[in-house]
């Protein structure tokens, strides 16, 4: 399990993300004690929930978006108002399954294309709706003007794991897409079926 | 005196960071603050510092693209600093005083600005220097304090065109000799006298002027690198870019250059 929890932790989240952000602590320790100590406790959860990933395949849609919400939350705390995320998440799909940590590297990704190359806002979009038997997330970025150093669609590693990760869970039940975006960028859209864990997740990330 | 410093980080907490790190050294200035590439090409320009902090990754324009787009004669010395440390041997390629990884630490900011004192007392050790052999040149101009035999040449008279130049031999960087005459380079100029590389040599001091190969004298104190060349040959880069090609040994023209 110790190796599992690794791999998952190395494929989760990025060097650069952890060093970033723990130099944004140290740097909010001599200025503004309660953001450093917020951002640490985002960052511990964050740290804990991705070691906690390692054990359960999937989550309900409302543990995943917390986990997000933590990630967010430090990548705000770094880009301030470069960054914006608008979030439109239907309440039907809290409980519905998702694979653990599907989301964040999408949105990671997202931001590496409208934020971190471009010195203007960007806006990244998450979305999850209910279609028929289906569950639907995407995830949209407002791009950069810099269209061609993004790799072609579905080529970068963050899309090829996340692809062979819903292969596995969801056999010839899945479909992930890009897409341009509109006006700009682009969309990311995964679909697998939509179901509600029969035995609800009562286990807490609050501490 | 302060060492005039700026920081270039698109995140404005890493910027806030250096600062505070900074803080805590009381002769380092900060000058000015850049969230971008393109800012800190315009501040580096008008501001000139001596020292500068420099984010690797950043949008649009990095800090190699930086370093790219500001001119050789306005560049300060570079502290990269980075999150990740894949980028450290293009950083020392570029020259960097130091690199520093994130989260910067108190102890290793601390050393790298050691280091930029260091260095910087350096470049004005060898101003130092430099002015006063000069003030010793121009002395044993007036009353001749040691005997005519050992005088030194402290100028040389030059034909250029309609005008005679007046050339300190403190200023000469090199000479070349060009068959029976030779070439005197001077910052951007060269200048062409009839005398030969030999009796040059006799008259010019020799704890400043080395002759590194048959057709070449060198001024030691304008000497900033000795590259190797293949077959154990050597060649001398000089503080203005000018190369020379050096068949003198390697170990004898770099103790020249420590006594010179």
């Amino acid at each position: 399990l110790a190796q599992a929890q690794l791999a998952a932790l190395q494929m989760q989240l990025q060097p650069h993300f952890l060093f970033n952000a723990l130099n944004g602590i140290a740097a909010l320790m001599h200025s503004d004690l309660h953001a450093a100590d917020r951002m640490l406790g985002d960052l511990s959860e964050l740290l804990r929930m991705t070691l906690e990933a390692a054990e359960e395949p999937e989550v309900p849609l409302r543990r995943e978006l917390a986990y997000l919400d933590r990630y967010l939350a430090i990548e705000q705390a770094r880009y301030g108002h470069r960054l914006t995320v608008e979030r439109a998440v239907d309440s039907d799909v809290l409980d519905a399954v998702v694979p653990t940590l599907i989301l964040q590297p999408l949105v990671e990704n997202a931001i590496k294309y409208a934020v971190e190359p471009v010195r203007a806002p960007g806006i990244v979009r998450v979305c999850a709706q209910r279609a028929g038997e289906a569950l639907q997330l995407t995830i949209a970025d407002s791009g950069s003007p810099r269209a061609a150093d993004r790799p072609a669609p579905g080529h970068g590693i963050g899309l090829s794991n996340t692809r062979a990760r819903l292969a596995q869970l969801y056999p010839k039940a899945h479909a992930l897409t890009v897409e341009p975006g509109v006006p700009s960028g682009s969309l990311v859209r995964v679909t697998m079926p939509y179901r509600v864990e029969a035995q609800p997740h009562c286990r807490g990330t609050a501490t | 005196m302060n060492i005039r410093a700026v920081i270039v980080d698109d995140e404005a907490l890493a910027r806030q960071r250096v600062r505070q790190l900074a803080s805590g050294e009381p002769d380092v200035e900060i000058l000015a603050e850049c969230a971008s590439g393109a800012e800190a090409c315009t501040v580096l320009l008008r501001e000139r510092p001596q020292l500068v902090f420099l984010d690797v990754q950043m949008p649009e324009m990095d800090g190699f693209d930086v370093l790219d787009q500001v001119p050789g004669d306005c560049l300060p010395l570079v502290i990269f600093t980075t999150a990740f440390d894949r980028h450290a041997i293009r950083a020392f390629d570029a020259h960097a005083l130091d690199y520093l990884l994130k989260p910067l630490r108190a102890d290793r900011f601390r050393e790298a600005i050691e280091r930029a004192r260091a260095r910087l007392g350096q470049q004005q050790a060898r101003a130092m220097v430099t002015s006063l052999l000069t003030f010793l040149d121009e002395r044993t101009q007036s009353p001749p304090l040691v005997a005519a035999s050992t005088r030194r040449l402290t100028r040389l008279t030059v034909k250029a065109d309609d005008k005679v130049v007046v050339v300190r031999t403190a200023d000469i960087d090199a000479i070349e000799s060009a068959g029976n005459y030779v070439s005197v380079h001077v910052g951007p100029e060269s200048y062409i006298v009839r005398d030969s590389l030999t009796a040059l040599e006799a008259q010019l001091d020799p704890h400043r002027f080395l002759r590194v190969s048959r057709g070449a004298l060198v001024n030691l104190t304008r000497v900033k690198e000795l590259h190797a060349m293949a077959k154990g040959e050597h060649l001398i880069v000089l503080h203005n870019g000018r190369r020379l090609p050096m068949s003198r040994g390697l170990r004898e023209v770099e103790r020249a250059l420590r006594f010179s």
